[in-house]
């Protein structure tokens, strides 16, 4: 692990998109005690403080470091709330995509025979056309609400994991430490948690955090199209589709703040994604 | 005769800087070797035999670079050469055989594609021009009926028939030297044994140096006339073969002997060398073989040993008598 | 006699498994190959309490495939194996724990995100053989027994040599208390110096324990060194066996000739000229097994017999069997 460490330190480019990971999620943790207003209390907005621009001093008396929204909302606010609901449900589908994708994979790949063909058929199939396609009919069918987007993301996304642990576990059957256990004899079930599902591991959690980064872009796009969650718990995907309207009258804040807020989440977890799938990846070890 | 050696190695070092610190594969490598001379270089994992194969070539990769030392080549210095000049050398003079033939093979060339491109490397010659010599080639390290197999592909040959081609690839040209990286380790013993038979009469035939380099010591007893036994990285031993493997003068060279089952009568213990090669990153001050060796003292952990010189070279404080 | 280990016409066939594809291109008229490859053919064999039985031969010979069929991993396509008596397995799944392996490559045969000491303990306690209470100590026991420090259970594979990664193979093998060690080329990937320690080893436990052993190698003398009796391969079958003295002092069938010839010997002096005297030809495709007898194409003492009928192994005078019309 400190190994892990001491190479990972030598990518400053990684270790800048960890640190802005870092401070992004510990933000969207805080986010009820750091920001100035719950831009989700429509209680508190007033309408008079509505698209303002950044350095603005709004009615409460404090400064909208970004300016403020259709709605009179601190954009700064909206957006740290905002991440901290797109990391929810990035994550929260990410792992369950996981969790459901690598059982399939690491099944089929142990059971063999018609298991397994049945399972990666339809993995392959749902591979081969995007996965916002079917995000946007299940939105449809299921209805607005975070677990419906969670759903959604989920039913997306398990196949990429399903084809990671598929592939990884088929390699690892095949290695003489997969044999020796089956030569003890071991039971199945340990074999599968024990020896084959550890070593699936590594490449699980690279794609891991990509898709968590994909799951959060794709969910800002459901929300930007207006199926993901409700209008009254902005995520990122809604700031910016809110703003859009205002781009040609100039105030273009009310999307571009947010949009940088995503792009720059989606892009450093991408880049701590890659650094872990380099060290991980022998063939590219000096 | 000429008064210079074909090949002349005098304080060889080459060292890889890895992140974990300096391992000195190769470590003050000094031996000479005549034109039609057979050498043997023999040692285990980590001895930097194969590196030492490789630093002749100029093949050395990054993060590994000869430090110092000389290699003369008839006479003239490859240490430093120009990379240009190297290649020009590289496969027309000297020329390598390496242990997996089937990574040196390109696999979407026929055989006698890749072999016309090697012929064609190193001077004009028409495709018709480089076939046949390609033909004839394959020919002379036994391959049946070569012309016809000229259009087939490595897959459609056995390990040990692309380990012929890889020789006879390297043999195009004629070179002066051979450098050979353990050639046979990947091949079962009635393959070895046919190579090895062809590679013998080769040397003779056509007065092409060999540098043998293999963990077998078996092996390099049957083909060569020398033989040097490394260890970490340094010659602890080397002179004629028949000589040096009946009365080893260094305890490693005797350990190793000892370790071979022929050398004991089946079901008795092994006179085994205790402990395991060291790291190179962390090598004792004095002799590298000490902490293994029987006749060890003081003096071995403290001083490196300088070369003892008889009939041979022995890098021993304590080296066994001479029979 | 004790006879521990036994096959009894023991074949193993691969067919080829094929693909949707290659089926759908099958019926439209492709050429796909089915042939079977004839990995093992009807092999007979026992060993008996306390032997060493070395199975010797070049790769694709059969030797792994047969060795993991006794081992309990394979299944065979026809004839029984019996282990103790026993059959090793029940349908595909291993289900005796009294004959054990140990694996060519120490750096595939241990699982490299488990404690060393969890490998040893893992099929013990599954197993019921120990307690988990008593399995550290078991461990422990067992490490210091293959000549490794007991304090090393709490480390990674990847903390050790090749060497001492075989010695973790062994006590992982030893800790299930088998009847049979099956041994897959266990020095196989390991230097000289290294080599001599582990057979020293193994022929230490061998007496201590009273084993009784297969051991796998296409190294000649490492199988004279360890053997009671051998037996010698070619193409899936066994062409000669026998006590190891009398196999190597006196072979009978020309492969074994030609294969104990190929061995490179220590030459120690200078008269001590090197002659090769290789077997001709190369090993033919286990897909279309030659006629007759499987070695004839490369065989010196070849005739018309040989090419029409295949000779059957029969015991000679002094117990040896060989499988040959002219020896």
């Amino acid at each position: 692990m400190r190994a892990f460490w001491r190479e990972y330190r030598e990518n400053w480019i990684a270790v800048v998109a960890l640190a802005v990971v870092v401070v992004i999620v510990l933000a969207a943790l805080l986010a009820p005690w750091i920001t100035p207003q719950n831009p989700y209390d429509l209680a508190s907005l007033d309408l008079m403080d509505a698209r303002k621009p950044p350095g603005f001093v709004g009615s409460e008396g404090y400064v909208h470091w970004l300016g403020t929204d259709a709605q009179g909302r601190d954009l700064l606010s909206a957006i740290i709330h905002g991440l901290r609901i797109s990391l929810q449900m990035g994550i929260a589908a990410g792992l369950f995509a996981m969790t459901i994708g690598a059982t399939l994979g690491i099944l089929s790949a142990h059971a063999g025979g018609w298991v397994e063909a049945a399972i990666m058929r339809v993995v392959d199939l749902q591979l081969s056309f995007p996965a916002i396609l079917l995000a946007l009919v299940l939105v449809a069918v299921l209805g607005q609400g975070k677990s419906q987007l969670v759903i959604a993301l989920v039913a997306a996304q398990y196949a990429y994991f399903a084809r990671t642990a598929y592939g990884a576990a088929t390699a690892e059957r095949q290695k003489d430490y997969v044999e020796a256990a089956h030569a003890t004899p071991l039971p199945g079930w340990r074999i599968v948690l024990r020896h084959i599902l550890p070593n699936c591991l590594p490449p699980l959690i690279v794609v891991g955090t990509v898709q968590v980064a994909n799951a959060i872009a794709l969910e800002a796009t459901l929300s930007f199209l207006g199926l993901g969650l409700p209008p009254t718990e902005p995520s990122l995907g809604m700031l910016i589709a809110n703003g859009f309207q205002y781009m040609m009258s100039g105030r273009t804040w009310i999307s571009v703040y947010p949009g940088i807020a995503l792009i720059v989440l989606i892009v450093a977890i991408n880049i701590v994604g890659d650094q872990i799938r380099d060290q991980f990846n022998p063939r590219l070890r000096r | 005769m000429s008064a210079s050696p074909l090949l002349e190695v005098r304080d060889l070092r080459t060292h890889f800087f890895t992140r974990a610190g300096v391992v000195k594969a190769v470590e003050g490598v000094s031996f000479s070797l005549e034109k039609g001379e057979i050498l043997g270089l023999v040692g285990e994992s980590g001895s930097g035999k194969s590196v030492t194969g490789f630093s002749l070539i100029g093949l050395v990769d990054p993060p590994g670079r000869i430090a110092s030392g000389s290699i003369k080549f008839e006479g003239r210095e490859l240490v430093g050469l120009p990379p240009a000049e190297m290649r020009a050398l590289r496969g027309k003079r000297i020329a390598m055989v390496f242990q997996d033939p089937a990574a040196t093979l390109n696999p979407v060339l026929s055989i006698g594609q890749q072999m016309t491109l090697a012929v064609q490397a190193h001077g004009r010659a028409s495709d018709a021009a480089a076939r046949d010599l390609a033909a004839r080639t394959l020919t002379r390290v036994g391959i049946p009926d070569a012309a016809a197999r000229l259009d087939a592909y490595p897959h459609e040959f056995s390990g040990g028939m692309r380990q012929r081609v890889a020789i006879a690839t390297a043999l195009l040209h004629g070179p002066d030297l051979i450098i050979a990286d353990e050639p046979t380790t990947a091949l079962d013993v009635s393959i070895q044994a046919q190579i090895l038979a062809e590679m013998k009469s080769l040397a003779k035939e056509t007065g092409t140096a060999l540098v043998w380099i293999s963990h077998d010591l078996a092996t390099v007893s049957s083909l060569a006339d020398r033989v040097l036994v490394m260890y970490a990285g340094r010659i602890v031993e080397a002179g004629a073969v028949g000589e040096t493997l009946r009365a080893p003068r260094h305890p490693y060279t005797r350990g190793l002997l000892d370790s071979l089952p022929a050398m004991a009568r089946p079901g008795e213990k092994l006179n085994q060398i205790p402990g395991t090669t060291p790291s190179l990153l962390s090598l004792p001050p004095g002799c590298p073989f000490a902490p293994r060796c029987p006749r060890a003292d003081a003096v071995c952990a403290t001083d490196p040993p300088d070369v003892v010189t008889a009939s041979r070279l022995v890098r021993c404080h304590h080296p066994l008598e001479a029979a | 006699m004790n006879q521990i280990l036994v096959a009894e016409g023991v074949t193993k066939r691969f067919s080829p498994s094929l693909s949707l594809g290659d089926r759908i291109a099958g019926v439209l008229g492709a050429h796909v190959d089915k042939r079977a490859v004839h990995a093992v053919t009807d092999v007979s064999l026992s060993v008996t309490a306390g032997e060493t039985l070395g199975l010797v031969g070049e790769s694709g010979c059969g030797k792994s495939t047969l060795g993991r069929m006794l081992a309990g991993i394979m299944p065979p396509t026809e004839g029984r194996v019996l282990v103790s008596g026993t059959a090793p397995m029940r349908g595909r799944h291993k289900a005796t724990t009294r004959i054990q392996t140990v694996f060519q490559d120490p750096f595939a045969s241990l699982n490299p995100r488990m404690r060393i000491g969890d490998s040893i303990a893992e099929g013990p306690v599954t197993h019921g053989l120990t307690s988990r209470a008593d399995a550290p100590r078991m461990v422990a026991d067992w490490l210091a027994r293959v000549g490794l420090d007991p304090a090393f259970a709490a480390r990674f594979p990847h903390q050790f040599s090749g060497g001492q990664r075989q010695r973790v193979a062994i006590a992982r093998a030893l800790a299930m208390q088998p009847d049979v060690l099956v041994c897959d080329e266990p020095v196989a990937s390991l230097d000289v110096s290294i080599q001599a320690q582990i057979l020293n080893l193994f022929l230490d436990l061998r007496r201590d324990l009273g084993l009784t052993c297969l051991f796998i190698s296409h190294d000649l003398s490492v199988v004279r060194h360890v053997s009671d009796r051998v037996a010698i391969m070619y193409l899936g079958r066994i062409v000669e066996a026998g006590s190891a003295a009398k196999v190597y002092a006196s072979p009978r069938h020309p492969y074994t000739q030609g294969l104990l010839d190929s061995v490179p010997k220590l030459r120690l002096s200078i008269d001590d000229v090197a002659d090769f005297k290789p077997i001709a030809g190369e090993l033919p495709s286990p897909l279309s097994p030659p006629s007759g007898c499987a070695f004839h194409p490369r065989c010196p003492k070849a005739t018309a017999l040989c090419r029409a009928e295949r000779p059957a192994l029969t015991a000679r005078e002094d117990g040896t069997l060989v499988a040959c019309h002219h020896a």
